[in-house]
């Protein structure tokens, strides 16, 4: 069973009039996963096809049984939709959205604490986990998936890859695949500036996870996540890691990230994460094609 | 999204952050007049820049009188800032302000704190060492505003305390803090700083320099804030591809790159790196984007002069890969030109797709890892 999707998920999509819904919701579907139904936005329309269509998630949620959310909805919608997926108590909420303004994800994140700190039924078990914003999603191949990753490169194994970015994470799976390497679950946490769901801890829930042998991070230039997620593997990783920074040649002080994204270098961040990374025993590669090999070995 | 100081200090001062008087100018022989008008004593004269660091030594001048401010004003105007490779362009707007006499230069700022998620204010009673354009870690004290509550009043105590300012000063510490807030909050900022936030001798207090970045995701709801962008800070191809909501980030290199995502943009700028060249630009597109934009991002590279190559990514989902190869082909068409374009197609069947435009297309040439793209591309 996967770190944060399995068979029993059930996929309650919020923005499923935009265009990519029907690619992700096919691919959703091919991966084993129950896209259950839709809601309707706030001041806006869903047209989902053959989708039942519900005016909020709580009823969603009571008559389908959903348990996680995709969220594609317009930059403008995303962040309601976010705390609505909250508020409802979906376990996995992916926030596909690339470029949610900083404002409405800080209230997202900050009502899914307080939420939390307010002890809800729902909540009381620190137990929903948001993804993204600019998520490509979480597979667990073979189980189901709540994004729009390639279904195709995955297979079931017992590697998992946890990545900021979505291709990046689907060339490795597609690398490994064909070498026969199966994964054992797939996370992308996204490379906005606030990102939720962490590098750390997505290793955490892995380190946990009995069918995760061996685990590969991929990172990027931005933040300070992999630095977090040296320290956490210091202190609390057992299993064997193999990591990959592309970045290194970034210019400082220029965000060269897609729109949504924080990429903004500073002065030998590479140097240093991978430094970090390599102190806590990580194997740090210098290229996506090193990474199959490299994990090879320590299967 | 970045502005200029003198933009900066106006919307700090609509919020109530006293600010030195002052004007800008984009012709020399303004500057008698703005000076004169600024009344009698010396003037800070400061070329306005996109530069990350204020403009270096050259682009701060002091004035004490019009001629003075004249000869500055025509010294910076036409210079190229220089201080960020990437980003120099000649200086076009001067501001000319009232110096202002300081006993100590303190420090305020207000961040959106990315693994906090909640908004920090930064305060030292110096200025903290830190990078131009990166938020200092030391010699600041951090005050973290909970979003749920918005500023505390004990909280304008602390930043007084921090500013090293005696407890008389709270009142005039609220108005600066609280202003330097709600600008943050209500345009969007990721970032809005004073610093130098001077100290008079009469215990005033006055923003010297003042920078903020907003957040571009948001600019959707601030025409006001969109609107202050200065096309004279960008290329030609920035300025053609902003209006169609087409990211790019240049980057001054010869070799053009277009991808889908981050992750793939860092991989092929490394790659790049590898064989000793340098990006010229990143290109974003989106999985959402129609073939006649896609096509027209990449004649814009095509078009820009300064490149030799395009790295074009062509991406794993077959019906975008279709759209990608069918605007190369498009693009080729519209900007005939014999630049080399290198087909980044990492799986079968994009690959599929390009050897069908490569066949037809003698510019374009199909590769199926970064590697090979940069070789490709620096081989041109």
């Amino acid at each position: 069973m996967g770190i944060m999707v399995s068979a029993a998920t059930k996929v309650l999509c919020f923005g499923a009039e935009s265009e990519s819904f029907v690619a992700s919701r096919e691919r959703m579907q091919r991966a084993g996963t129950d896209v259950v139904a839709t809601v309707h936005p706030t001041g806006g329309i869903a047209d989902a096809a053959d989708l039942p269509v519900y005016d909020t998630a709580i009823q969603a949620v009571r008559e389908t049984g959903a348990n996680a959310a995709l969220v594609d909805a317009p930059p403008d919608a995303a962040a309601d939709s976010l705390m609505e997926a909250i508020d409802a108590g979906l376990s996995l909420v992916v926030c596909r959205t690339p470029n949610p303004p900083v404002r409405d994800i800080v209230k997202a994140i900050n009502y899914l604490q307080g939420s939390a700190d307010l002890g809800g039924p729902r909540h009381s078990e620190g137990r929903i986990r948001l993804l993204g914003p600019g998520s490509a999603g979480a597979i667990t191949p073979g189980e189901g998936m709540v994004g729009a990753l390639d279904v195709d490169v995955f297979t079931p194994g017992q590697v998992a890859i946890i990545a900021k970015s979505g291709s990046l994470a689907e060339a490795t799976a597609a690398a490994l695949t064909a070498q026969g390497i199966g994964q054992s679950t797939c996370a992308v946490t996204g490379s906005a500036l606030i990102v939720p769901t962490r590098l750390a801890d997505a290793l955490g829930m892995l380190e946990a996870d009995p069918d995760t042998e061996v685990i590969v991070l991929i990172g990027g230039v931005g933040d300070r996540a992999e630095i977090e997620a040296a320290g956490f593997i210091k202190e609390a990783v057992t299993k064997p890691l193999v990591a990959y920074l592309p970045g290194r040649s970034a210019p400082p002080g220029v965000n060269i990230g897609a729109p949504g994204d924080f990429a903004c270098a500073t002065p030998n961040e590479m140097e240093t994460k991978a430094l970090a990374l390599r102190e806590a025993g990580v194997l740090v590669v210098s290229g996506l094609e090193e990474i199959t090999p490299a994990v090879a070995e320590r299967l | 999204m970045r502005i200029h100081e003198y933009q900066a200090k106006q919307i700090l001062e609509d919020f109530g952050v006293p600010v030195p008087p002052g004007k800008v100018v984009t012709d020399p022989d303004e500057a008698a007049e703005v000076f004169d008008s600024l009344g009698a004593g010396p003037a800070v004269i400061k070329a306005q820049s996109y530069g990350l660091a204020p403009v270096g030594a050259r682009g701060v001048g002091l004035a004490r009188s019009a001629e003075e401010a004249v000869a500055l004003v025509r010294n910076m105007i036409g210079k190229r800032s220089g201080i960020d490779p990437f980003r120099s362009h000649p200086v076009t707007k001067v501001l000319i302000e009232q110096y202002v006499e300081i006993e100590s230069p303190l420090y305020l700022a207000v961040i959106m704190d990315a693994e906090l998620a909640k908004p920090v204010m930064l305060a030292g009673d110096r200025l903290p060492p830190h990078e131009p354009g990166a938020i200092p870690t030391q010699g600041v004290t951090r005050e973290v505003i909970d979003p749920r509550f918005g500023t505390l009043s004990f909280q304008w105590k602390k930043i007084t305390a921090a500013l090293g300012l005696h407890r008389s000063m709270v009142a005039q510490v609220t108005a600066v803090a609280s202003g330097l807030y709600r600008a943050l909050i209500e345009c969007e900022c990721i970032a809005a700083e004073i610093g130098p936030l001077g100290l008079t001798a009469g215990r005033e207090l006055v923003a010297l320099e003042a920078r903020m970045r907003f957040d571009a995701s948001a600019l959707f709801r601030h025409d006001e804030i969109a609107g202050l962008l200065d096309p004279a800070e960008f290329s030609e191809t920035e300025n053609a591809l902003r209006p169609k909501w087409i990211r790019y980030v240049a980057l001054g290199g010869r070799i053009g790159c277009v991808a889908f995502d981050t992750g793939s943009a860092l991989v092929i700028l490394d790659a790049l790196a590898g064989t000793g060249a340098r990006a010229g630009g990143v290109l974003y597109l989106t999985g959402r984007d129609p073939a006649e934009k896609i096509a027209y991002g990449i004649t814009c590279l095509l078009r820009e002069e300064s490149f030799r190559a395009l790295v074009v990514e062509v991406p794993r989902d077959p019906d975008l890969a279709e759209r990608v190869i069918s605007a190369v082909g498009m693009a080729a068409g519209e900007a005939p030109t014999e630049k080399p374009v290198v087909a980044l197609a990492v799986s079968e069947t994009a690959r599929r797709a390009a050897a069908k435009l490569a066949e037809r297309t003698a510019t374009v040439q199909v590769v199926s890892s970064a590697a090979q793209a940069a070789a490709a591309a620096r081989g041109t």
